[in-house]
């Protein structure tokens, strides 16, 4: 078998979801798409940009730890926008990075930003992307910092965050920041929930960079997205009444 | 010239990120061997690659506080001149004696530990304080997040198992019932989320992976 043993199906669902993806997309190409519903937490990203040029103070953004995992990935999605904003609107950007190797990439980011809002001289290198450390409780204690210090008007914080979350979002909260926040790391949704004013729950931040780029395209793919949820959750209810009937046959299927 | 603007072009990076994920995908799913050997070879690319982006990081950092000393930057610039300091004595500690020896093991933890400890410390006041501000009877979904929140507290605490022996048994209905199957519908509309976000930067739609696409 070419296929390594156990792992048949989780291959084909996963080459069966790429195909339903990628056909939502090409549909979207030719101007087959709907709209998408209204996520108030991303739109509230323009207000944290708002909100920082009236009060004079910059907005701190981190994309929070980890490597290039999809998390991330959202996070820069989600940057790329912001630095587009904050050079619209003159707003001071503090990118507070954590891993050396992102840096080179977040800088590219805002760069890419400051030159499409026209304002490719008000990007400096080493102004708005800052690293502060490759280590968790560091570059939180230094985040923290950058709120006291700088006394930021909002922070957005998109990615992976783990223990030291609730620790930079309640400085913000204590410092009056408007804070905008989303992961994937279920943990810590309770956390943003309860201090931040906006909050991106798990998939959402996925959503974020076709969401806020309104390329027809990249909207496509969440259309996808949800033939995608249908599709599982077939497959959850079939098992679910498999179960009840006492039949396991879904769950051996899903072992092959 | 012709060659870095070659190198520049959005085609190239999507390229090797599409060769990569294609590369690696098959390689967990088939019993191929080459693909096998490649995919580990890619991961510890991956490694060697962030282990030499450290000096980047560390100019960077270095970089930055020497503008804030020679700026004389309000706020800031005395901080700049302790970072610098402790960047040299690291240096030196680290190729003077090695990150194995003992005094440079000694002198990190003399510094990291009480600031971790510091740092939890924190942790727990800030739990409290956002819990407090959650934990208000004033919506429907507040007041079920109160008592849900009340019930798991006093299964955990060890009081609560005295007061009852029904709360431990109550919170860990609530973990695994409602709390592990919604968690559990999060899981599963991330991985979707991710296989989406995944094809996107594969086809030069996202603007996060490649700088300029997705116009």
């Amino acid at each position: 078998m070419i296929i390594e043993k156990g792992r048949i199906v989780d291959f084909v669902l996963t080459v069966a979801f790429g195909v339903i993806i990628y056909y939502y997309i090409q549909q979207a190409t030719k101007g087959k798409y709907r709209e998408v519903r209204r996520l108030p937490p991303l739109d509230g990203i323009e207000e944290a940009v708002r909100r920082a040029v009236e009060m004079g103070r910059p907005i701190q953004m981190s994309t929070g730890m980890g490597g290039f995992g999809a998390e991330t990935m959202a996070g820069l999605a989600v940057l790329s926008h912001l630095a587009k904003l904050c050079a619209q609107y003159g707003a001071d950007l503090i990118v507070s990075v954590i891993g050396t190797n992102k840096i080179p990439v977040t800088e590219a980011i805002v760069q890419q930003g400051y030159e499409d809002a026209g304002k490719p001289e008000e990007y400096a290198l080493g102004k708005q992307v800052r690293w502060l450390s490759n280590d968790q409780f560091a570059w939180a204690g230094g985040m923290i910092g950058i709120v006291e210090r700088e006394q930021v008007a909002a922070q957005v914080l998109v990615g992976q965050f783990m223990a030291e979350a609730l620790i930079i979002v309640e400085a913000g909260m204590r410092r009056g920041a408007l804070q905008v926040a989303g992961t994937a790391f279920i943990p810590d949704i309770p956390f943003f929930v309860a201090s931040c004013n906006y909050c991106l729950i798990t998939e959402e931040i996925f959503a974020a960079g076709a969401y806020l780029s309104k390329d027809p395209q990249q909207i496509g793919s969440i259309s996808g997205q949800d033939i995608v949820r249908l599709i599982l959750l077939g497959i959850i209810v079939v098992g679910i009444l498999a179960a009840v009937v006492g039949s396991n046959f879904m769950v051996d299927l899903l072992g092959v | 010239m012709m060659a870095m603007e070659f190198l520049k072009k959005r085609e190239i990076p999507l390229l090797i990120t599409s060769l990569s994920v294609v590369v690696m995908l098959i390689g967990y799913f088939l019993s191929i061997s080459v693909l096998k050997d490649v995919s580990s070879l890619l991961n510890r690319t991956v490694m060697i690659i962030g282990g030499t982006a450290t000096i980047i990081g560390i100019i960077n950092v270095a970089m930055l506080y020497v503008r804030r000393i020679t700026q004389r930057q309000e706020g800031h610039w005395y901080f700049a001149i302790y970072g610098l300091i402790m960047i040299a004595i690291t240096c030196y500690l680290g190729f003077a004696h090695g990150p194995a020896s003992e005094i440079y093991i000694k002198y990190f933890q003399s510094i990291i530990v009480p600031l971790y400890s510091a740092m939890t410390g924190l942790l727990i006041f800030f739990i409290t304080t956002a819990t407090y501000r959650a934990f208000r009877a004033r919506t429907l979904e507040g007041t079920l997040l109160l008592v849900s929140g009340c019930l798991v507290l006093l299964g955990n605490a060890p009081f609560g198992e005295l007061i009852s022996p029904v709360f431990p048994q109550i919170s860990k209905w609530i973990l695994d019932v409602p709390n592990g199957a919604a968690a559990r519908g999060m899981t599963i509309g991330s991985g979707i989320g991710f296989v989406a976000l995944g094809l996107r930067i594969m086809l030069g739609r996202e603007r996060a992976a490649v700088p300029g696409g997705g116009e």
